[in-house]
């Protein structure tokens, strides 16, 4: 994993809190670097000062965005690149994907409800629990596709 | 990914060694597990002490595990740290599963 630490000082307009620093990173779009990617960036991102408790939602959140990029927008490529960037500041992080495979459906972007409960075992949903987990923690999720790249910029609040 | 495995009394304590339950592993943990808890007919408990992350795919596959045992038995998850409780949670599957903590060892000891 490349990683590139920035200190970006107050933005005026934009973020009227300042940002307290940012994460440009970059990993390769594959199951073990997200997952090895993931185990890492806690450690990287506790110095900024971010609470247990959002710094846990944020990872729970970018697993499940992560792994959409890798099975469904790099479907069947073992060469995607994911960037992302993580901005720390008093109301919570903000992160921001980019790469350059399939246009997410946006239905994948609207909204989500649990799979339906069952009492039957065999019922039981495997599937459908990452969306609704995004949509359960993340803030001002907003998706764009331009030139070729998918864009996605969500918010886990402080509190 | 390496899964221990133990018995305490008549229970089956399995240990998947972690950090990570997720996309990148469950594949190989769901065979694992069948092949461990095909012949046991009795209780069977996940030690997730090891697992610092569960995301939704690992959350399926423990689902799988579970429709492996068969109707009328529940999987026991136990020893889940914070983040694990939170998924677990918050997607309401720790009505289906039953959380408890990690067992001890028959005389008496933890079993960690």
């Amino acid at each position: 994993m490349s990683l590139a630490e920035h200190r970006a000082g107050a933005r005026p307009s934009t973020a009227p809190n300042g940002v307290a620093a940012a994460l440009l990173l970059e990993l390769a779009a594959r199951d073990d670097d997200v997952s090895a990617f993931l185990t890492a960036l806690p450690d990287h991102s506790r110095p900024h000062g971010i609470a247990e408790a959002c710094l846990s939602d944020a990872m729970i959140v970018l697993g499940e965005v992560l792994n959409n990029i890798v099975e469904h927008a790099y479907r069947g490529r073992t060469d995607g690149v994911i960037e992302l960037s993580l901005a720390f500041d008093a109301d919570g992080i903000s992160i921001k994907t980019r790469d350059e495979g399939r246009p997410m459906p946006r239905a994948v972007f609207q909204g989500a409800s649990l799979p339906d409960a069952t009492d039957e075992v065999d019922d039981l949903p495997e599937g459908g629990f990452g969306l609704f987990l995004v949509h359960a923690l993340a803030q001002d999720m907003t998706y764009e596709r331009l030139n070729g790249a998918n864009h996605l910029q969500f918010r886990l609040p402080a509190a | 990914m390496e899964i221990q495995r133990r018995m305490v009394d008549d229970i089956l304590v399995l240990r998947p060694e972690g950090p990570r339950l997720d996309a990148s592993g469950t594949v190989a943990f769901k065979e694992r597990m069948r092949v461990l808890t095909d012949v046991h007919e009795g209780r069977v408990i996940v030690d997730m002490s090891d697992i610092e992350f569960l995301d939704s795919s690992g959350l399926g596959a423990l689902v799988a595990v579970m429709k492996m045992l068969g109707t009328g038995r529940v999987l026991e998850l136990a020893g889940c740290a914070d983040p694990v409780q939170r998924v677990l949670a918050l997607t309401r599957m720790d009505r289906v599963f039953r959380i408890q903590d990690v067992p001890d060892a028959p005389d008496g000891r933890d079993a960690a």
